[in-house]
């Protein structure tokens, strides 16, 4: 069976390089009517393509998934496990790289665009949701209302200010001469979108205080133990806790009871080496849920629904 | 009546110079104001620049993409250096799309499977250039050759990281007192990198609140000093 | 009053208590001395090392969120470049607006130093593509890149004269508040054995510390703390150094809102027949 699955991969291997290869000289700059029939024939091909699979058995459309997901992680993997030049396989002239090298740029260009067309997804989200609050006239529906004027400004005016940042928007305003495109959107950037953004992770502050009063209880030696920790970390970095030891020496053994000593022997001995032991779990785990994606074997809702 | 209020105390305020005069600060101070009207209770003002603040982000990261992605790696290299293959990102990027459709969203498993399979290439890849210097740097000396003889970081260091790794032993039940007594070392050592997490998750949070205070009370309430 | 009422008050009284505390050292000008930790020492002097044929990466891969620690990182690393005559580039491919707060930095320090965009540094702005682009970046910068944040083609820039691949790039300076450092460990220095510093925000720092035991980083800031130690090591004093106070002042108020409820906890469980503590 392992061996089934190894010369499966090996097929696949030997697959995509092959078609990489075979397309490359198809795959060049054109003009003219050579472009347009380029074009033409690519949206046919996709389209019959897709048509085809769509017409397909579930089982199949599920092999052609597993397939394509184990050949997209292929790439990447054989790129980095297979020696470079290796000429008497591939018969590869250059040097530091193997068959697959020249593959990882192109894909690397094409993956930033189509992942630049997924971002319009979670707009297009939103836009859904809060079109139904306004067309449902939900309570609160003036909210999503505002949602849609702000969405509209700032991309009406950040693209304006790119292409035309001086041209004027608004004439002899109260207290200012006019104001340009570039101006109203630096007041919805700089002074409506970041100063938005900054206070709503600076309330977190206050729930950090709320629970270091209501919830951190030493009911325990462990929990003193972490709460000594905390209280060397949090002094040994601020001035105030420098001060409180200012008067040890910088050398020397006592120097090492410096609250700015202490704190680091915390932070890069300690808490590092359990981080670090965390770490390779981690890791591994990582290692383990990688290769259960790159080989279909994940389950769950989304992996196991009908195609 | 308080928003009539408002508007005469910053009158009065911008006047007198204890408030700034520029239109800008004065529009990040009511948002600053806005957001935080929060910590007293919920209310239509916060809820309000809440979706305002969506709204411009969605709409500040749409333009980045278009401007600075789609526009100089798609659309220039498609329609003005003739690259006409590049009509396949479109293509492939509608296939996400298709997840609002029962009949087609099989198309946007197989978009999404391509780019899962390709990160989780890349993710087995990575695994080894990770892990492999942490590997090495953990095994650091113990004792040297002067003195004081023995390294005392390293040898804290490594204690510390078998007995934590020792505590992640869940496969099978810790009866050895050697194993035992080294997972509840490990757990005491794992307070200690907890604490020192939590007094820096502080500094980091007070940070940002600093940050706003700074500029409520410097930059805005200007009688304090500008900065 | 009931419960729930003594709740709501004790909460905001404690939010109350930690602004005035904080807000009277925003006010009050106080000087602080700083004393520099071997990781912001180890992220200085990775930056001096930095050949003048090579260009210095500054991924500013954070937003507004985190304004309060990453900004005067970022400023304190800028100026350091202008005052070494050290050429660097802008880069962002996490969060669309990193990119927008570094040129912003860079655009109010140059007038001081005499530095002009595209000669003395260059923007690439925000790309797409996470892990996957980074891996193919490297091979081929001037192509992967294409065009500056103004849409210049940045081979006609002079900033990025000599620069074609990771070979060419002396130092990558991740400034974030995300966990996107290790995708810099495993594709550029786990291939290239490119430099890269950290610059993270508070909550990171013990994370990025067995990076930085195993080399896999050079130099580590550590939030705010991290800005303000960089300062002191370039001799001014930014707006990390100016707000150490208050970062002293919150600390300590939370160190005795922890005792405070600590105590009250304590005596309310010796109290025969007792509820709850407040705010509980």
């Amino acid at each position: 069976m392992i061996a089934v699955y190894v010369a499966g991969a090996l097929i696949a291997a030997v697959g995509v390089w092959g078609l990489a290869r075979l397309l490359t000289p198809v795959f060049q700059p054109a003009t003219g009517a050579l472009y347009y029939t380029g074009l033409a024939v690519s949206v046919l091909v996709w389209a019959g393509l897709m048509l085809t699979l769509h017409r397909m058995p579930a089982g199949v459309k599920k092999r052609v998934v597993i397939l394509m997901t184990f050949a997209g992680g292929l790439i990447y993997v054989l790129e980095f496990y297979l020696p470079a030049q290796n000429r008497y396989i591939f018969f590869w002239r250059h040097s530091h790289t193997n068959a697959f090298s020249p593959m990882i740029e192109p894909i690397g260009d094409a993956y930033a665009v189509i992942f630049g067309f997924t971002l319009f997804l979670g707009a297009y989200n939103l836009a859904r949701v809060h079109g139904r609050n306004i067309a449902a006239r939900r309570p609160g529906y003036h909210n999503s209302i505002a949602f849609f004027l702000a969405f509209i400004a700032m991309m009406v005016f950040a693209l304006w200010q790119t292409w035309a940042p001086k041209q004027v928007v608004i004439a002899h305003l109260w207290g200012i001469r006019h104001l340009t495109a570039a101006d109203v959107w630096g007041y919805l950037f700089n002074s409506t979108y970041v100063p938005l953004q900054a206070t709503l992770f600076s309330v977190l502050a206050f729930y950090m205080a709320t629970a270091a009063f209501r919830a951190f209880r030493v009911r325990s030696a462990e929990a003193g133990l972490m709460m000594l920790a905390a209280f060397i970390c949090m002094l040994g970095q601020v001035p105030l806790g420098m001060w409180l030891t200012h008067h040890l020496p910088l050398q020397g053994p006592l120097s090492n009871l410096r609250m700015e000593a202490m704190a680091n022997w915390v932070l890069g001995v300690i808490s590092m080496g359990g981080l670090r032991a965390v770490g390779f779990g981690i890791l591994v785990g990582g290692l383990a849920v990688s290769l259960r994606f790159w080989l279909s074997l994940e389950r769950g809702a989304f992996f196991e629904q009908e195609l | 009546m308080s928003l009539a209020a408002f508007a005469v105390v910053a009158y009065a305020g911008v006047q007198s110079g204890i408030f700034a005069k520029d239109l800008g600060i004065w529009i990040a101070a009511i948002c600053t104001l806005a957001m935080y009207s929060i910590l007293y209770r919920e209310n239509v003002v916060f809820r309000l620049f809440e979706h305002i603040f969506i709204g411009l982000a969605t709409g500040y990261g749409i333009y980045v993409v278009i401007t600075q992605v789609l526009w100089p790696k798609w659309w220039t290299p498609l329609v003005e250096q003739g690259k006409w293959y590049w009509v396949f990102a479109l293509l492939m990027g509608t296939m996400f799309y298709t997840v609002y459709s029962k009949r087609l969203s099989w198309m946007n498993r197989l978009a999404v499977g391509i780019f899962m399979g390709m990160s989780a290439g890349l993710g087995v890849v990575g695994f080894i250039t990770e892990l492999v210097p942490q590997l090495s740097y953990s095994f650091k000396p113990l004792w040297t050759s002067t003195r004081p003889y023995i390294e005392v970081n390293n040898v804290v260091f490594f204690v510390t990281l078998i007995a934590v790794m020792s505590y992640f032993f869940f496969s099978f039940e810790q009866r050895n007192p050697v194993v035992k007594g080294s997972a509840r070392l490990g757990r005491w050592l794992l307070m200690v990198a907890f604490g020192a997490i939590f007094g820096n998750t502080v500094m980091g949070r007070m940070s940002l609140l600093i940050d706003r205070l700074e500029f409520l009370l410097r930059q805005w309430l200007q009688v304090f000093g500008r900065q | 009053m009931t419960q729930t009422t003594r709740q709501f008050w004790v909460r905001r009284i404690v939010w109350a208590v930690l602004i005035a505390i904080t807000g009277v050292f925003v006010i009050v000008k106080v000087n602080a001395t700083m004393y520099v930790s071997r990781p912001a020492l180890d992220f200085y002097r990775a930056v001096e090392a930095v050949p003048k044929d090579k260009i210095i990466v500054i991924s500013c891969e954070w937003e507004a969120g985190t304004r309060g620690e990453n900004g005067p990182q970022t400023e304190a690393l800028i100026r350091h470049c202008f005052e070494q005559d050290k050429r660097f580039a802008i880069f962002g491919w996490t969060y669309p607006p990193g990119p927008t707060f570094g040129q912003q930095i860079a655009e109010r320090l140059a007038p001081r130093y005499h530095k002009r965009y595209g000669r003395d540094w260059v923007n690439w702005g925000y790309k797409a593509g996470g892990a996957i682009f980074i891996r193919a970046w490297a091979k081929n910068i001037p192509g992967k890149i294409g065009r500056d944040i103004y849409g210049t083609p940045i081979t006609r820039l002079p900033a990025m004269q000599g620069i074609c691949t990771i070979r060419d790039v002396g130092l990558i300076a991740s400034i974030t508040p995300s966990a996107s450092v290790p995708v810099w460990i495993r594709y550029i220095y786990g291939f290239y054995r490119t430099k890269i510093v950290y610059a993270c925000t508070g909550v990171m720092a013990p994370e990025a510390f067995p990076y930085y035991d195993a080399h896999q980083v050079a130099g580590v800031l550590k939030g705010l703390t991290g800005a303000a130690e960089y300062e002191t090591l370039l001799r001014y004093r930014g707006d990390a150094m100016r707000r150490m106070p208050a970062q002293s002042a919150a600390h300590a108020a939370i160190i005795l809102l922890i005792v405070i409820g600590n105590v009250i906890y304590i005596y309310s469980r010796r109290r025969p027949g007792a509820g709850s503590p407040p705010g509980r």
